[in-house]
Protein backbone atom coordinates (compact mmCIF):
# COMPACT_ATOMS: atom_id res chain seq x y z
CA UNK A 1 0.00 0.00 0.00
CA UNK A 2 2.48 2.36 0.57
CA UNK A 3 3.78 2.99 -3.13
CA UNK A 4 7.23 4.89 -1.87
CA UNK A 5 8.48 3.05 1.03
CA UNK A 6 11.66 0.77 0.74
CA UNK A 7 11.17 -2.68 0.79
CA UNK A 8 12.59 -3.47 4.12
CA UNK A 9 8.49 -2.36 5.77
CA UNK A 10 6.99 -5.70 5.27
CA UNK A 11 4.58 -4.85 8.06
CA UNK A 12 3.52 -1.96 6.11
CA UNK A 13 1.58 -3.84 3.96
CA UNK A 14 3.53 -2.92 0.91
CA UNK A 15 3.37 -3.81 -2.41
CA UNK A 16 5.60 -3.64 -5.72
CA UNK A 17 4.31 -0.31 -7.32
CA UNK A 18 6.11 1.72 -5.87
CA UNK A 19 7.73 5.28 -7.32
CA UNK A 20 11.13 5.35 -8.54
CA UNK A 21 13.71 7.00 -6.89
CA UNK A 22 13.90 9.69 -10.07
CA UNK A 23 10.07 10.47 -9.29
CA UNK A 24 10.44 10.40 -5.27
CA UNK A 25 13.62 13.14 -5.87
CA UNK A 26 11.43 15.20 -7.98
CA UNK A 27 8.67 15.26 -5.60
CA UNK A 28 10.89 16.34 -3.01
CA UNK A 29 12.08 19.00 -5.20
CA UNK A 30 8.52 20.77 -6.03
CA UNK A 31 8.39 20.70 -2.07
CA UNK A 32 11.30 22.34 -1.08
CA UNK A 33 10.84 25.20 -4.36
CA UNK A 34 7.64 25.14 -3.48
CA UNK A 35 8.07 26.21 -0.14
CA UNK A 36 10.89 28.63 -0.83
CA UNK A 37 8.13 30.26 -2.90
CA UNK A 38 5.87 30.54 -0.03
CA UNK A 39 8.70 31.96 2.22
CA UNK A 40 8.93 34.96 -0.55
CA UNK A 41 5.26 35.74 -0.71
CA UNK A 42 5.52 35.86 3.31
CA UNK A 43 8.00 38.82 3.18
CA UNK A 44 7.20 40.38 -0.09
CA UNK A 45 3.63 40.76 -0.05
CA UNK A 46 4.07 42.69 3.65
CA UNK A 47 6.40 44.88 1.74
CA UNK A 48 4.49 45.31 -1.38
CA UNK A 49 1.46 46.50 0.56
CA UNK A 50 3.21 47.72 3.25
CA UNK A 51 1.79 46.14 6.35
CA UNK A 52 3.64 45.37 9.51
CA UNK A 53 5.01 41.72 9.42
CA UNK A 54 2.76 41.27 12.86
CA UNK A 55 0.03 42.21 11.26
CA UNK A 56 0.40 40.16 8.15
CA UNK A 57 1.04 37.59 11.07
CA UNK A 58 -2.09 37.69 11.58
CA UNK A 59 -3.94 38.06 8.22
CA UNK A 60 -1.81 34.94 7.12
CA UNK A 61 -2.64 32.56 10.15
CA UNK A 62 -3.18 29.40 8.55
CA UNK A 63 -3.22 30.07 5.17
CA UNK A 64 -2.32 27.90 2.98
CA UNK A 65 -0.17 28.67 -0.11
CA UNK A 66 -3.27 29.38 -2.47
CA UNK A 67 -5.00 32.22 -0.42
CA UNK A 68 -1.19 33.74 -0.40
CA UNK A 69 -1.19 33.48 -4.13
CA UNK A 70 -4.98 35.58 -4.09
CA UNK A 71 -3.53 38.19 -1.87
CA UNK A 72 -0.93 38.45 -4.43
CA UNK A 73 -3.51 38.69 -7.29
CA UNK A 74 -5.32 41.10 -5.55
CA UNK A 75 -2.30 43.33 -5.42
CA UNK A 76 -0.78 42.88 -8.56
CA UNK A 77 -3.70 43.58 -10.47
CA UNK A 78 -4.75 46.30 -8.70
CA UNK A 79 -1.28 48.40 -9.26
CA UNK A 80 -1.17 47.28 -12.56
CA UNK A 81 -4.79 48.42 -13.44
CA UNK A 82 -3.71 50.78 -15.88
CA UNK A 83 -0.71 49.41 -16.95
CA UNK A 84 -0.17 47.93 -20.98
CA UNK A 85 1.69 45.03 -18.87
CA UNK A 86 -1.46 43.90 -17.11
CA UNK A 87 -2.13 40.88 -19.66
CA UNK A 88 1.40 39.50 -18.98
CA UNK A 89 0.97 40.10 -14.88
CA UNK A 90 -2.50 38.11 -15.24
CA UNK A 91 -0.73 34.99 -17.29
CA UNK A 92 1.86 35.01 -14.63
CA UNK A 93 -0.78 34.75 -11.90
CA UNK A 94 -2.36 31.87 -13.80
CA UNK A 95 0.73 30.19 -13.94
CA UNK A 96 1.04 30.66 -10.52
CA UNK A 97 -2.41 29.12 -10.26
CA UNK A 98 -2.26 26.24 -12.00
CA UNK A 99 1.35 25.10 -10.06
CA UNK A 100 -0.24 25.94 -6.61
CA UNK A 101 -3.35 23.73 -7.75
CA UNK A 102 -1.00 20.61 -9.11
CA UNK A 103 1.49 21.28 -5.86
CA UNK A 104 -1.61 20.80 -3.71
CA UNK A 105 -2.45 17.62 -5.78
CA UNK A 106 1.30 16.36 -5.37
CA UNK A 107 1.58 16.27 -1.77
CA UNK A 108 -1.49 15.65 -0.34
CA UNK A 109 -2.78 13.36 -3.56
CA UNK A 110 -2.53 9.60 -3.31
CA UNK A 111 0.14 8.10 -5.76
CA UNK A 112 -0.68 4.92 -7.84
CA UNK A 113 -0.41 3.68 -11.57
CA UNK A 114 -2.79 5.82 -13.28
CA UNK A 115 -3.76 8.04 -10.49
CA UNK A 116 -6.91 5.29 -10.27
CA UNK A 117 -5.58 5.07 -6.30
CA UNK A 118 -6.95 2.41 -4.28
CA UNK A 119 -4.50 -1.12 -3.73
CA UNK A 120 -7.29 -3.70 -4.40
CA UNK A 121 -8.77 -1.38 -7.38
CA UNK A 122 -5.64 -1.76 -9.15
CA UNK A 123 -5.09 -5.70 -8.47
CA UNK A 124 -8.71 -6.14 -9.82
CA UNK A 125 -8.03 -3.99 -13.06
CA UNK A 126 -4.68 -5.39 -13.97
CA UNK A 127 -4.58 -3.33 -17.28
CA UNK A 128 -4.29 0.02 -14.78
CA UNK A 129 -1.02 -1.86 -13.46
CA UNK A 130 1.21 -0.60 -16.57
CA UNK A 131 -0.28 3.01 -15.96
CA UNK A 132 2.35 5.90 -15.05
CA UNK A 133 2.33 6.72 -11.99
CA UNK A 134 0.06 9.84 -10.97
CA UNK A 135 -1.28 11.26 -7.73
CA UNK A 136 -4.91 11.97 -7.36
CA UNK A 137 -7.25 14.12 -6.10
CA UNK A 138 -11.01 13.24 -5.53
CA UNK A 139 -11.70 16.85 -4.09
CA UNK A 140 -9.99 18.53 -7.05
CA UNK A 141 -10.67 16.39 -10.13
CA UNK A 142 -7.46 16.33 -10.87
CA UNK A 143 -4.32 14.12 -11.56
CA UNK A 144 -0.69 15.25 -11.93
CA UNK A 145 1.66 12.48 -13.71
CA UNK A 146 4.93 11.59 -11.70
CA UNK A 147 6.74 12.61 -15.20
CA UNK A 148 5.94 16.36 -14.67
CA UNK A 149 7.19 16.77 -11.28
CA UNK A 150 10.39 17.85 -12.65
CA UNK A 151 8.27 20.76 -14.83
CA UNK A 152 6.63 21.47 -11.63
CA UNK A 153 9.67 21.88 -9.54
CA UNK A 154 11.14 24.38 -12.36
CA UNK A 155 7.93 26.53 -12.53
CA UNK A 156 8.26 27.21 -8.99
CA UNK A 157 11.53 28.20 -9.31
CA UNK A 158 10.34 30.99 -12.13
CA UNK A 159 7.83 31.78 -10.15
CA UNK A 160 9.45 32.71 -7.12
CA UNK A 161 11.96 34.48 -9.13
CA UNK A 162 9.15 36.58 -10.89
CA UNK A 163 7.50 37.72 -7.26
CA UNK A 164 11.01 38.83 -6.77
CA UNK A 165 11.33 40.93 -9.71
CA UNK A 166 7.73 41.74 -9.34
CA UNK A 167 8.89 43.55 -5.81
CA UNK A 168 11.75 45.13 -7.27
CA UNK A 169 10.02 46.36 -10.79
CA UNK A 170 6.96 47.46 -9.01
CA UNK A 171 7.33 48.38 -5.77
CA UNK A 172 10.71 49.53 -4.80
CA UNK A 173 11.10 53.39 -5.67
CA UNK A 174 13.13 54.28 -8.82
CA UNK A 175 15.29 56.77 -6.46
CA UNK A 176 16.49 53.36 -4.72
CA UNK A 177 17.43 51.68 -7.58
CA UNK A 178 19.55 54.67 -8.90
CA UNK A 179 21.37 54.78 -5.32
CA UNK A 180 21.59 50.96 -5.08
CA UNK A 181 23.12 51.17 -8.95
CA UNK A 182 25.39 53.72 -7.35
CA UNK A 183 26.63 51.49 -4.44
CA UNK A 184 27.21 49.16 -6.11
CA UNK A 185 29.98 51.12 -8.41
CA UNK B 1 19.54 32.73 -10.98
CA UNK B 2 18.97 29.39 -9.51
CA UNK B 3 18.04 28.85 -6.69
CA UNK B 4 20.22 27.18 -3.95
CA UNK B 5 20.23 23.90 -3.49
CA UNK B 6 21.45 22.18 -0.05
CA UNK B 7 19.95 18.47 -0.71
CA UNK B 8 21.86 15.76 -2.07
CA UNK B 9 19.49 13.25 -4.55
CA UNK B 10 19.44 10.95 -2.15
CA UNK B 11 17.96 13.52 0.39
CA UNK B 12 15.20 14.72 -2.49
CA UNK B 13 14.48 10.78 -2.72
CA UNK B 14 13.82 10.51 1.47
CA UNK B 15 12.20 13.96 0.92
CA UNK B 16 9.38 12.59 -1.31
CA UNK B 17 9.07 9.35 0.19
CA UNK B 18 8.25 11.46 3.40
CA UNK B 19 5.62 13.14 0.98
CA UNK B 20 4.29 10.16 -0.75
CA UNK B 21 3.84 8.01 3.16
CA UNK B 22 2.22 10.98 4.66
CA UNK B 23 -0.07 11.65 1.78
CA UNK B 24 -1.25 7.78 2.04
CA UNK B 25 -1.81 7.80 5.38
CA UNK B 26 -3.55 10.87 5.28
CA UNK B 27 -5.81 9.05 2.61
CA UNK B 28 -5.91 6.11 4.80
CA UNK B 29 -7.92 8.32 7.55
CA UNK B 30 -9.88 10.19 4.92
CA UNK B 31 -10.94 6.56 3.83
CA UNK B 32 -11.84 5.22 7.86
CA UNK B 33 -13.58 8.63 8.48
CA UNK B 34 -15.39 8.33 5.20
CA UNK B 35 -16.78 4.90 6.52
CA UNK B 36 -17.59 5.45 9.85
CA UNK B 37 -19.79 8.58 8.67
CA UNK B 38 -21.27 6.07 5.68
CA UNK B 39 -20.81 9.36 3.47
CA UNK B 40 -20.91 8.88 -0.17
CA UNK B 41 -17.93 10.15 -2.62
CA UNK B 42 -19.59 13.42 -3.59
CA UNK B 43 -20.19 13.41 0.88
CA UNK B 44 -16.72 12.49 1.24
CA UNK B 45 -15.42 15.29 -0.93
CA UNK B 46 -17.73 18.02 0.76
CA UNK B 47 -17.36 17.21 4.38
CA UNK B 48 -14.23 15.55 4.71
CA UNK B 49 -11.77 17.97 6.19
CA UNK B 50 -8.56 18.66 4.20
CA UNK B 51 -6.30 18.99 7.16
CA UNK B 52 -4.79 15.94 9.04
CA UNK B 53 -4.89 17.73 12.07
CA UNK B 54 -8.37 18.28 11.45
CA UNK B 55 -8.77 14.10 10.13
CA UNK B 56 -6.90 13.26 13.61
CA UNK B 57 -9.21 15.64 16.01
CA UNK B 58 -12.38 14.49 13.98
CA UNK B 59 -11.26 11.02 14.20
CA UNK B 60 -11.03 10.65 18.09
CA UNK B 61 -14.50 12.27 18.50
CA UNK B 62 -16.32 10.03 16.36
CA UNK B 63 -14.12 6.69 17.78
CA UNK B 64 -16.92 4.30 18.55
CA UNK B 65 -14.51 2.25 21.22
CA UNK B 66 -16.35 1.31 23.97
CA UNK B 67 -13.55 -0.49 25.92
CA UNK B 68 -10.50 1.20 27.88
CA UNK B 69 -7.91 -0.83 26.26
CA UNK B 70 -9.04 0.22 22.77
CA UNK B 71 -9.41 3.62 23.99
CA UNK B 72 -6.10 3.58 25.62
CA UNK B 73 -4.86 2.24 21.89
CA UNK B 74 -6.56 5.10 20.22
CA UNK B 75 -4.83 7.81 22.36
CA UNK B 76 -1.60 6.66 22.20
CA UNK B 77 -2.19 6.53 18.46
CA UNK B 78 -3.95 9.88 17.79
CA UNK B 79 -0.56 11.21 19.96
CA UNK B 80 1.91 9.66 17.51
CA UNK B 81 0.00 10.42 14.29
CA UNK B 82 -0.30 14.22 15.20
CA UNK B 83 3.83 14.63 16.01
CA UNK B 84 4.33 12.87 12.83
CA UNK B 85 2.05 15.32 11.28
CA UNK B 86 3.69 18.00 12.96
CA UNK B 87 7.48 17.06 11.63
CA UNK B 88 5.76 16.71 8.31
CA UNK B 89 4.51 20.17 8.61
CA UNK B 90 8.06 21.38 9.21
CA UNK B 91 9.77 19.58 6.76
CA UNK B 92 7.07 19.97 4.07
CA UNK B 93 6.75 23.90 4.71
CA UNK B 94 10.01 24.82 5.78
CA UNK B 95 12.62 26.00 4.33
CA UNK B 96 15.75 24.38 3.75
CA UNK B 97 19.76 25.67 4.77
CA UNK B 98 22.47 25.03 6.66
CA UNK B 99 22.36 24.58 10.02
CA UNK B 100 24.84 26.21 12.37
CA UNK B 101 23.89 28.32 15.56
CA UNK B 102 24.81 32.05 14.52
CA UNK B 103 22.30 33.85 11.77
CA UNK B 104 23.60 33.12 8.70
CA UNK B 105 26.91 35.57 9.01
CA UNK B 106 28.36 36.84 6.04
CA UNK B 107 31.24 34.11 6.56
CA UNK B 108 28.90 30.87 6.57
CA UNK B 109 27.01 33.04 3.43
CA UNK B 110 30.02 32.75 1.62
CA UNK B 111 30.61 29.08 2.42
CA UNK B 112 26.99 28.82 1.35
CA UNK B 113 28.16 30.30 -2.35
CA UNK B 114 30.73 27.73 -2.57
CA UNK B 115 29.17 25.27 -1.71
CA UNK B 116 31.46 23.50 0.92
CA UNK B 117 28.12 23.28 3.58
CA UNK B 118 28.73 19.29 4.71
CA UNK B 119 24.90 18.03 3.15
CA UNK B 120 24.30 16.18 6.94
CA UNK B 121 23.87 19.71 8.70
CA UNK B 122 21.29 20.78 6.53
CA UNK B 123 18.12 21.71 8.41
CA UNK B 124 14.05 22.84 7.65
CA UNK B 125 12.86 25.31 9.64
CA UNK B 126 9.02 26.41 9.75
CA UNK B 127 8.34 29.22 11.94
CA UNK B 128 9.83 28.13 15.42
CA UNK B 129 10.27 23.97 14.56
CA UNK B 130 13.15 22.60 13.01
CA UNK B 131 13.81 19.40 11.53
CA UNK B 132 16.94 18.01 10.38
CA UNK B 133 17.70 16.07 6.91
CA UNK B 134 19.58 13.42 8.53
CA UNK B 135 15.98 12.45 10.30
CA UNK B 136 14.11 12.23 6.83
CA UNK B 137 14.35 8.40 6.71
CA UNK B 138 13.35 7.68 9.97
CA UNK B 139 10.60 9.89 9.51
CA UNK B 140 9.18 7.95 6.47
CA UNK B 141 9.85 5.10 8.06
CA UNK B 142 7.41 5.95 11.31
CA UNK B 143 4.67 7.53 8.61
CA UNK B 144 5.04 3.67 7.48
CA UNK B 145 4.65 1.91 10.62
CA UNK B 146 1.96 4.64 11.61
CA UNK B 147 0.09 3.80 8.34
CA UNK B 148 0.05 0.16 9.45
CA UNK B 149 -1.20 0.89 12.94
CA UNK B 150 -4.27 3.06 11.91
CA UNK B 151 -4.85 0.19 9.52
CA UNK B 152 -4.55 -2.68 11.97
CA UNK B 153 -6.33 -0.83 14.93
CA UNK B 154 -9.63 0.51 12.08
CA UNK B 155 -9.59 -3.30 11.27
CA UNK B 156 -9.51 -4.58 15.05
CA UNK B 157 -12.10 -1.78 16.40
CA UNK B 158 -14.10 -0.28 13.10
CA UNK B 159 -14.15 -0.92 9.95
CA UNK B 160 -14.40 -5.26 9.81
CA UNK B 161 -15.54 -4.62 5.88
CA UNK B 162 -12.07 -2.58 5.45
CA UNK B 163 -9.60 -5.86 4.87
CA UNK B 164 -12.74 -7.06 2.04
CA UNK B 165 -12.70 -3.58 0.86
CA UNK B 166 -9.04 -3.11 0.94
CA UNK B 167 -10.04 0.68 2.20
CA UNK B 168 -12.22 1.57 -0.54
CA UNK B 169 -15.62 3.15 0.69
Amino acid sequence: MLLSSPSQHKDAELNNREMTEKELAALGRVVTKSAVFENTLDWAIPLMTKIPDELYALVSKGKTLGPKVELLEAILTTKMKKSPHLATVKSFLKHADKAVEKRNVVVHGLWSPGGHGDGLWIQLTMDLKDKPIAAASTRKQLKVYASELSALADAFEKLDQGVRGAYWDLFVPRVGKKQSRKKRR
Amino acid sequence: MPMFDFLTDAQYIALGRVVANAAELESLLATILTNLLELNEKQARALIPVMMARKIELLEKLHPVDDEVGKKELKDLTRVLRELNDKRNTVVHGIWYPAHKDKMPTKRLLEMLVGSIPAKDVIAKNRDKVFPVAELENLSNELAIAYSNVRGFAKRHWLASLEQSDGKP
